[in-house]
């Protein structure tokens, strides 16, 4: 805000606001008042809403059809640059890919190799006892599979004939 | 197919965008017409790349890098008669040539004059009716400083009137 409305006080921006009716209104009705009564004022604010009007009477242009003709007989002839649609995109994520595996390997290569925390005799006993272990474990689950398949055959084949002897034998016995 | 129809339906909506910068900016048709082919075929190129929602953002972007690529290389003078006769619309009506077209003539030579950026805001702002948001966006400027390039380019195109029209004037007083 201004200390007063006189002519120094008017610079190039306040007045192109002026013009383009970008001040607030009691600012912009002090600011006219001024002008009325100015002269040299009045000029420089007829000059800028002449640029305004000026400037409002350029319009958009629109281009010869021929441009978007030509460029779309060009595009029908032209071959895609990606052999394989879709490719392009993930191209990044594969070189990014490519890169981290190479990284990687280089990494590996130079990391320190650690000394080994057992003996060769210890992870021999070691080895031996996994693999009693294992053997023991193997005959527990054969022992068990038999008992299982005993008790099922039991149960589902043995005890039936049992029944179906006895009724066939106490038939034969009443004289049946 | 479906690249076909993505790009022509662009085309559609962002051509008259195009020309009507580069015109302004380049302040030369046959420029302007050759900037325009020329982003029309980079988008056709690029159309896989560009995501849904950025294709503007991206023709406006190529469409001013080419623009000033276009100033820089052109060397050859046009007089302002030369510019001003391509005006759309100065030159349509002879039976009055109105003192708006004059005017015209006289912004369209002083655009010319003025720096890229302050040429840029202008006419996103005047002629292609961006809002600032837009501009300051597209132009990856500040908000403020798109404001005070307007604010200036505007300042200019007023002295420059003043002084053609003070020009004018003198002479038809020596005649």
């Amino acid at each position: 805000m201004p200390k007063s409305y006189d002519c120094s006080s008017l610079n190039e921006q306040l007045l192109m606001r002026l013009a383009y009716r970008d001040l607030g209104p009691i600012a912009a009705w002090r600011w006219h008042r001024h002008i009325r009564s100015c002269a040299s004022c009045q000029r420089r604010f007829e000059s800028a809403q002449m640029t305004r009007r000026a400037v409002a009477g350029l319009r958009p242009v629109s281009p010869p059809s021929g441009v978007v003709e030509r460029v779309m007989g060009k595009t029908a002839g032209r071959p895609r640059r990606s052999l394989r649609p879709g490719l392009g995109t993930l191209r990044p994520v594969l070189l990014a890919a490519l890169v981290f595996l190479v990284l990687l390997s280089i990494m590996n290569e130079r990391a320190p190799q650690k000394a080994p925390a057992y003996s060769e005799a210890q992870v021999q006993e070691s080895r031996r006892e996994i693999e009693r272990t294992l053997g023991m474990l193997g005959r527990i689950m054969t022992r068990t599979r038999k008992a299982v398949t005993q008790e099922v055959l039991s149960e589902r084949v043995v005890e039936p004939m049992k029944k179906s002897v006895i009724t066939a034998f106490k038939t034969v016995s009443n004289g049946g | 197919m479906i690249k076909t129809h993505r790009f022509r339906t662009l085309i559609d909506k962002h051509k008259e965008w195009i020309f009507t910068y580069a015109f302004y900016f380049t302040g030369d048709r046959a420029d302007a017409e050759d900037v325009t082919q020329e982003v029309m075929l980079r988008l056709w190129q690029h159309l896989e790349k560009i995501r849904l929602g950025s294709a503007g953002a991206w023709i406006r972007k190529t469409t001013r890098n080419l623009c000033i690529d276009s100033r820089r290389r052109r060397i050859r003078y046009r007089s302002d008669t030369e510019l001003a006769d391509q005006i759309p619309g100065a030159l349509d009506d002879p039976i009055d040539r109105t003192q708006s077209s004059m005017l015209s003539e006289v912004i369209y030579s002083a655009l010319q004059h003025l720096p890229d950026k302050h040429r840029s805001v202008l006419i996103m702002r005047e002629i292609q009716d961006m809002s600032y948001r837009e501009i300051s966006a597209c132009l990856n400027i500040p908000l403020n400083s798109t404001k005070v390039f307007l604010w200036r380019a505007r300042s200019a195109l007023r002295r420059r009137l003043s002084e053609t029209l003070k020009r004018e004037l003198q002479d038809a007083e020596i005649v």
